[in-house]
């Protein structure tokens, strides 16, 4: 792996504005008076249909694509381009990633309750 | 006509979507700005967030869209439910034990009370970008060899590209230390960051040069010429003209293109384009040129005539090509090797992958000479490492061990191996060698150089070509060709295309290809694969020259040269100052990288090499002929019976020669004279001698002085090489006989101070050598004080005719300390 390197004061300075990029975002965010939309987000039932279980999702996903091993499925939902319908995008989440590891605990307190 | 051949392969830009920063352009890597529509990837290299985060923190940016390949295909990241575009505030949320995911800005949407109770997980919206990076499942981190290959952009030069946009949205990397006019040209480095900065440093230099040459190329017309015409062999059209003397760099040479131009009044205006097929020599002061054909010479007209030298671009953009493709193209050098010639990894090479095979039983090669230990060693070490240097002192076999080499390569990988060397002819010798292992070999050549004969011809591409018997139909077109010396363009057409299809058929089927280092830019030669690479004096080579072979993808390097003989000749002076004329060969070596060096000499006397070995190579030569059988068996005064060799005291005045800008030296062509008649009396063929002297001047002095004063017939003299020392470096003479000219107290020239030069003039005799000049002046070098002892201490340095040569007790004075 590269070697750490001693920060720069440009690097410094980077992280400083990135901070700033992000609390001023979303301060704006805050100030400005967007209504949030309160409309329920559908989960797709046709993703309900084929769901499967962590496990099981992994061992298909063995099967299916040797390259992406340590990786869970999953489906990225987005709103249609101008107002049309929407979209379901598939792509795979490192399995120590935080969103599927998540997925595992939830499914082993389904399976426990 | 020809031009499609003569010229270089298009290298393809970077893609629209490659990193703006780096360079980078996995599809999977890399994100768009939406805003300014650059792209920029995922990866931080040195910096402390990844580039794509660098570029939308400093330019104040906030959305992007992913590439249409990458992992989620097009995708405008946005808001699901308010379709806010600041990534800034976006992130995500999964549903509640569901592999479904939905991106929602962090206020208002993901923060909405009833969200909780939906199917969504509230608690677990995480932000895209964590830890200055976008997520991987969005954008893929492009691997650390992706990254190692990119340009090594850090963040100060991160803010001076955005400082730069701001004014111009077009700027590049290139542009950020854009140096003025009139600047010094970037010194060349030893180590270098990455292929960019390689690049960034070499492009300007190879530029210069060009950009000299060039110059130098368009202000040598001459008119006033007179026009002999005659007809080839082939049927083209050869004019015989004289031009006058230049003693400047100018050199012309076989497959020189020059342009004749009618402008009497005898004829309306006529040019045409040739090939020189023969420049001056002892013999005679014409040039031959070859015309191309169907530019209707006016062959009535012999005076009034002008000659154009055209310059030509080709091999300098194929250098600049070769310095693009090592910085952008992953694929021109292995990892390994890219990382070395840049200068890092261990030096010791103990981080090198061995290569697999087996070794050999034998480390000779079908019709060559068996070789002794140390070349054993060089041909192991060579064939099991992906980078090495052979050092081949002069007359140590190194042709026999490169084609060795090339003969193990072929051997034990199967694959075409690419031999290259800077000079036609050094590709000539080796090319000969290998042949005799009866490998299959091509020598390719410049399409300008398809006429000059030489040993190889008949593995030249073209000729192989001409004498394949499987495609009837180009058979027949090439005579009509040839008898005819045009075809219908329709012919011409199926003509090219049957002969390229040829030339392919026989370059895959090669084991070993031939051709100069700025040959292999040819684009026959693109589409080869090439797994090894050897180029043989490559210390004769400058960097980008070397890089030209060494981009067709090379994974196993072997150079071979000696950093102790002559370099590169770079004629600008800018250039060559800021380390142009420094080989690629040499700058290894002072990295570390030790050079496997030959040890056993075949050429010289024992007498003639000692003073090389002691001072050039550690006195690690060993000689592997003995004094008997280098006794030349004439009679010849030599002042010491067991030493053919002796430095002759001469004192003679230098003048400014005839041109005005070189040297001569009577007194010294007089002594060079009455030597070489001595010799020739003596039964010595004027073939075994070679003179060597440093300066145009006494050269051509010489030339003139031998034939009309010499005491024997003209054409004995004639058919002695007197050239300069440059001229003899790889090459030998059984005499040598060296003419020092300069004798004046203010030197500084080139000749006299470069030890590398001093080796090769020392180098070339295998039976016996003689030094005419001036110790009084030449002593003051230090280098040259050394020999001077040297000549002393055997009684060797004496004075006299030759009848009576008494030793010398001339004071030598005290060296100038600083070399060079
Ligand atoms: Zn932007
Ligand atoms: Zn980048
Ligand atoms: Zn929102």
């Amino acid at each position: 792996s590269p070697p750490t390197l001693e920060k720069t004061q440009e690097d410094l300075e980077f992280e400083k504005m990135f901070e700033k990029m992000s609390t001023d975002s979303y301060q704006e965010r805050l100030r400005d008076t967007v209504k949030p939309s309160t409309k329920d987000i559908p989960v797709p039932m046709m993703m309900k249909n084929s769901k499967k279980t962590y496990d099981q999702l992994q061992n298909s996903n063995n099967s299916e694509n040797e390259s992406a091993e340590n990786a869970v499925p999953f489906v990225l939902m987005l709103r249609g381009n101008k107002g049309g319908k929407q979209q379901f995008k598939r792509f795979n989440a490192p399995s120590d990633s935080p969103l599927a590891v998540n997925l595992k605990l939830q499914e082993q307190k389904i399976r426990e309750e | 006509e020809d031009e499609d051949e003569e010229s270089v392969m298009p290298l393809k830009e970077l893609p629209k979507h490659a990193c703006k920063y780096c360079g980078i352009h996995d599809p999977g890597t890399v994100v768009m700005c939406n805003i300014c529509k650059k792209w920029f990837c995922n990866g931080r290299g040195s910096t402390s967030g990844s580039h794509i985060v660098n570029h939308l923190v400093r330019a104040k940016h906030r959305e992007v869209t992913l590439h249409n390949e990458g992992p989620l295909g097009e995708t405008v990241l946005e808001c699901y439910s308010c379709g806010v575009r600041n990534v800034f505030v976006l992130g995500f949320i999964p549903a509640k034990a569901d592999s479904v995911v939905v991106l929602l800005c962090r206020q208002p949407c993901a923060a909405q009370n009833s969200l909780k109770d939906m199917n969504w997980d509230q608690e677990q919206w995480k932000p895209l970008i964590s830890d200055r990076s976008f997520l991987t499942w969005l954008v893929k981190i492009p691997t650390e060899q992706e990254q190692m290959r990119a340009r090594q952009i850090s963040a100060a030069q991160i803010n001076k590209l955005e400082e730069l946009w701001k004014d111009n949205i077009e700027a590049t990397f290139q542009d950020l230390e854009k140096p003025g006019i009139d600047a010094e040209p970037a010194q060349v480095l030893l180590r270098y960051e990455d292929g960019y900065q390689y690049q960034k440093i070499f492009g300007p230099l190879v530029q210069l040069e060009a950009e000299y040459d060039k110059k130098l190329k368009e202000s040598q017309t001459q008119e006033n010429i007179e026009v002999r015409w005659d007809v080839g062999l082939n049927k083209k059209t050869i004019a015989y003209f004289t031009l006058a003397k230049t003693d400047g760099d100018m050199k012309l040479m076989h497959g020189d293109e020059l342009k004749l131009r009618y402008v009497g009044e005898l004829h309306k205006p006529w040019n045409g384009v040739g090939h020189v097929i023969k420049v001056p020599d002892n013999y005679g002061e014409d040039v031959g040129l070859e015309l191309k054909v169907g530019q209707g010479a006016p062959i009535e007209c012999t005076s009034n005539f002008a000659v154009d030298f055209i310059w030509k671009c080709t091999s300098f953009d194929r250098m600049q090509l070769a310095l693009r493709k090592f910085a952008m193209d992953d694929n021109s050098v292995s990892n390994y090797i890219y990382t070395k010639l840049l200068g890092h990894g261990r030096p010791d090479g103990t981080d090198e992958i061995t290569l697999r095979g087996n070794l050999p039983k034998h480390f000779s090669a079908p019709n060559l000479p068996d070789l002794n230990r140390s070349q054993v060693y060089a041909v192991k070490h060579a064939i099991q490492r992906s980078l090495s240097l052979i050092q081949g002192p002069p007359g140590t076999g190194k042709t026999v061990t490169s084609a060795t080499i090339v003969y193990q390569l072929v051997k034990q990988n199967g694959g075409t191996v690419l031999v290259c060397a800077p000079s036609n002819t050094a590709v000539d010798q080796l090319t000969e060698k290998i042949h005799r292992t009866n490998l299959k070999v091509v020598r390719v050549c410049a399409k300008s150089r398809e006429a000059i004969d030489s040993p190889v011809s008949f593995l030249a591409l073209h000729n192989q070509i001409r004498n394949m018997d499987t495609n009837v139909e180009l058979k027949k077109l090439q005579q009509l060709k040839d008898e005819t010396g045009e075809l219908s363009s329709a012919d011409e057409k199926r003509y090219r295309v049957l002969k390229k299809a040829s030339e392919r058929e026989l370059l895959e089927a090669a084991d070993v290809i031939c051709c100069t280092c700025v040959g292999a830019g040819d684009p026959r030669l693109a589409r080869i694969k090439f797994s090894s690479i050897l180029i043989d004096e490559s210390m004769q080579s400058t960097e980008p020259e070397c890089m030209v072979p060494v981009v067709l993808g090379a994974r196993q390097l072997i150079l071979v040269g000696d950093h102790c003989q002559l370099g590169p000749v770079v004629m600008c002076k800018k250039a060559a100052k800021a380390g142009l004329s420094q080989s690629l060969f040499e700058r290894l070596v002072v990295l570390g990288i030790r050079p496997f060096r030959l040890e056993v000499q075949y050429r010289m006397h024992p007498e003639l090499s000692e003073f090389p070995s002691n001072f050039f190579y550690e006195g690690s030569l060993q000689n592997g002929v003995c004094a008997d059988e280098r006794k030349l068996k004439v009679d010849f005064p030599w002042p010491q019976n067991d030493r053919p060799m002796f430095f002759l005291v001469t004192q003679g005045q230098e003048e400014i020669a005839g041109s005005g800008t070189s040297y001569l030296n009577r007194t010294e062509a007089s002594n060079v004279e009455k030597i070489t008649t001595r010799f020739l009396k003596a039964g010595v063929k004027p073939e075994q001698i070679g003179i060597i002297t440093p300066y145009e001047g006494q050269r051509a002095y010489l030339v003139q002085y031998m034939q009309y004063q010499g005491s024997l017939h003209s054409k004995l003299y004639q058919e002695i090489e007197i050239a300069s020392v440059d001229a003899f470096q790889g090459r030998e003479k059984d005499i040598i006989i060296m003419s020092c000219v300069r004798s004046n107290e203010h030197q500084g020239i080139g000749f006299l101070n470069d030890p590398r030069r001093l080796n090769v003039a020392l180098t070339r005799a295998k039976y016996g050598i003689i030094i005419v000049g001036n110790p009084k002046v030449l002593s003051k070098q230090p280098l040259w004080n050394h020999l001077l002892s040297f000549y002393k201490e055997r009684k060797v340095l004496v004075e006299g005719s030759l009848n009576n040569l008494k030793e010398s007790l001339i004071q030598f004075q005290k060296p100038k300390k600083i070399v060079n």
